[in-house]
């Protein structure tokens, strides 16, 4: 097992470094020169090249990678060209909300969807199931930012009982994280359902009944373990679709996070905040889902020893 | 879904199986409804000037925010401009783009996976590794990231999130192509000498045109999302144009006074996402049910 996590832990940082390059080169080819858009307020050539020799912009490509590498690694990720603040420190103020509003909307995800794909395998074919299909046949469709929109209309507008934007009190959580979770809710959900259906076809759980275990512990403790595998790795992936989904919820419900300040550094040409918001948000992605297949490795002993 | 895979058949076979899997199709009832309702949102895409007469960009401020009325039947926007015709105009930019994406995942996906499955070794490695590369991203934030570089846009925008959509489509072919590579008739055409890319074509890829299939019309269904998502943003297409994620950007500022402005848009994503997934659903019941597990 520890061997296992050490090799996995060792490629994640590999594929880290791969994107961080990735992300520097992207941010280099870009076209439009970010100094010439700072420069609206200056005036001289000569101050464009004091900047860009500051920046270290006149150095070859490849000089200028190691410098940033080099930098990144002790947590220097560049200022950003707009407020001029040191881009990790917007980005301290910002990751906060995004990771809080994720994982909110994951943990919503993974209880309701886990819950109800149970409860409707249990009652295959009944209107509870057929019910709980049609729905998350809908929760995958619906767009979470208009979903967010309607939410705002109902509970806010109409109702009056949530507030509608911003982040300053739990209760601003609500809604983004509903919306946001929705669509992994209902993928979860079907999940569950079908893998479900499908172990208690299986030989294990037969014999587990013709032990005489009590019912809830046959469902519970034999079959749901084993139909949990698939979901997991749902989970990992839907991570990165919520990291991503959150960019969106973010500008719906004003929440303050990461997604907020990426839209506007690229509509700001602000690159260095750019390539600090991406290089975050997949490293928080490269690192769920090493997590995701360590517990994987728990849960399917067949892994670790494979 | 096409007589194509596997050994050539009998021309009278290929009808008589066609046939058969159409009478299935047929019985299966989310697949039928997922047709009906894509092709009415085709239809209307195709149809659009028929379906609706009104200038979409026709402003008249005296009635803005106008209620859903007989004459409006989606009411009218900030502008006092026709939804209805607008979200009829808006079905040619979301279901244009979300084809135009996918082509390009799909092209691009289908030759490298193919040519890593078949070729494997360093071919396979190299494409593996970059395409591995691309998927370390979050989702949608790769097309995010794309955007970023070549500036907002419609046209960019479908460049980014046809990248996006590139390794799935490879993964899936690559898969299909190293389980084919092996098999006794694609190693009987290389012993009598067909040209690699002959092989590739005329026995491997048919062999992956179900899952492809399949595939294709979920990613239609998440490149509509996207999108309209990134539009939403303000990083796709760019107002007046009346796409649909750019009119709900437009309106929200609105609903509070008129819900109308939101819920038309938004509601004619959801039914042409439902279409796509319900599609896709049949088809992988129908093609094929193994892929449950895959796709």
């Amino acid at each position: 097992m520890r061997r296992y996590i050490l090799a996995r832990f060792v490629q994640a940082v590999a594929v880290l470094v791969q994107v961080a390059v990735l992300v520097f080169l992207l941010m280099h080819l870009a076209p439009g020169d970010p100094i010439e858009l700072m420069s609206d307020q200056l005036s001289t050539r000569e101050d464009i090249a004091t900047i860009r020799a500051s920046l270290a912009l006149d150095r070859p490509i490849l000089v200028q990678l190691w410098l940033w590498l080099s930098r990144a690694l002790r947590g220097d990720l560049g200022r950003s060209l707009r407020s001029g603040l040191p881009v990790a420190q917007e980005l301290a103020g910002r990751f906060p909300y995004t990771v809080v509003l994720t994982l909110s909307s994951m943990a919503l995800a993974v209880v309701l969807g886990v819950t109800a794909g149970v409860a409707a395998s249990l009652r295959r074919g009944s209107w509870f199931d057929t019910a709980l299909m049609v729905i998350s046949v809908l929760g995958v469709s619906i767009p979470p930012f208009w979903l967010g929109l309607l939410l705002i209309l109902l509970f806010a507008v109409i109702l009056g009982w949530l507030p509608s934007v911003g982040g300053d009190t739990p209760w601003h959580l609500i809604l983004p994280a509903l919306s946001l979770g929705t669509s992994a809710m209902a993928l979860i959900a079907r999940m569950t359902r079908s893998t479900m259906l499908e172990v208690a076809g299986e030989d294990f759980v037969r014999t587990a009944r013709a032990k005489g275990l009590v019912e809830r512990r046959v469902v519970y403790h034999h079959a749901l373990r084993n139909a949990l595998i698939p979901t997991v790795t749902i989970v990992g992936l839907q991570f990165g679709t919520l990291l991503a989904g959150a960019v969106i919820t973010e500008a719906v419900f004003a929440w303050p996070g990461l997604g907020r300040l990426v839209v506007q550094s690229i509509l700001n040409r602000d690159f260095p905040v750019v390539q600090g918001c991406l290089l975050a948000a997949s490293a928080s992605f490269i690192m769920v889902n090493l997590w995701v297949d360590v517990l994987y490795a728990y849960l399917d002993p067949r892994i670790r020893y494979g | 879904m096409r007589g194509e895979s596997g050994p050539r058949t009998a021309p009278s076979g290929l009808g008589e199986r066609l046939r058969a899997g159409w009478r299935r199709a047929l019985r299966h009832r989310g697949f039928v409804l997922g047709l009906a309702i894509t092709g009415a949102a085709l239809l209307t895409a195709l149809l659009g000037p028929l379906v609706s007469t009104r200038d979409p960009y026709a402003q008249d401020l005296r009635h803005a925010f106008d209620r859903p009325s007989w004459g409006y039947p989606f009411g009218r926007d900030e502008f006092g401009r026709d939804l209805y015709a607008r979200v009829i105009q808006g079905s040619r930019y979301t279901l244009g783009m979300g084809t135009a994406t996918v082509a390009i995942g799909l092209l691009a996906g289908v030759a490298l996976g193919s040519a890593a499955g078949y070729y494997g070794g360093m071919a396979d490695t190299v494409v593996m590794r970059a395409i591995d590369l691309l998927l370390a991203f979050p989702s949608l934030l790769l097309a995010i990231a794309i955007v970023s570089i070549l500036g907002p846009g419609l046209v960019n925008l479908v460049i980014a999130v046809g990248v996006y959509s590139i390794p799935q489509f490879a993964r899936l072919v690559r898969g299909v192509a190293l389980a084919l590579r092996e098999q006794e008739y694609i190693l009987a055409a290389r012993a009598i000498g067909v040209p690699d890319p002959r092989i590739i074509a005329r026995h491997l890829l048919p062999g992956c045109v179900a899952p492809v299939i399949v595939q294709a019309t979920f990613s239609v269904a998440a490149a509509v999302l996207a999108v309209s998502g990134l539009s939403f943003l303000g990083l796709g297409a760019q107002p007046p144009l009346p796409e649909w994620g750019v009119m709900l950007s437009r309106s929200r500022g609105y609903m509070r006074l008129a819900p109308h402005v939101v819920v038309f848009p938004g509601l004619a994503i959801v039914v042409v996402i439902i279409g796509l997934n319900l599609i896709g659903d049949g088809l992988r019941d129908l093609l094929d049910p193994r892929l449950r597990r895959v796709l």
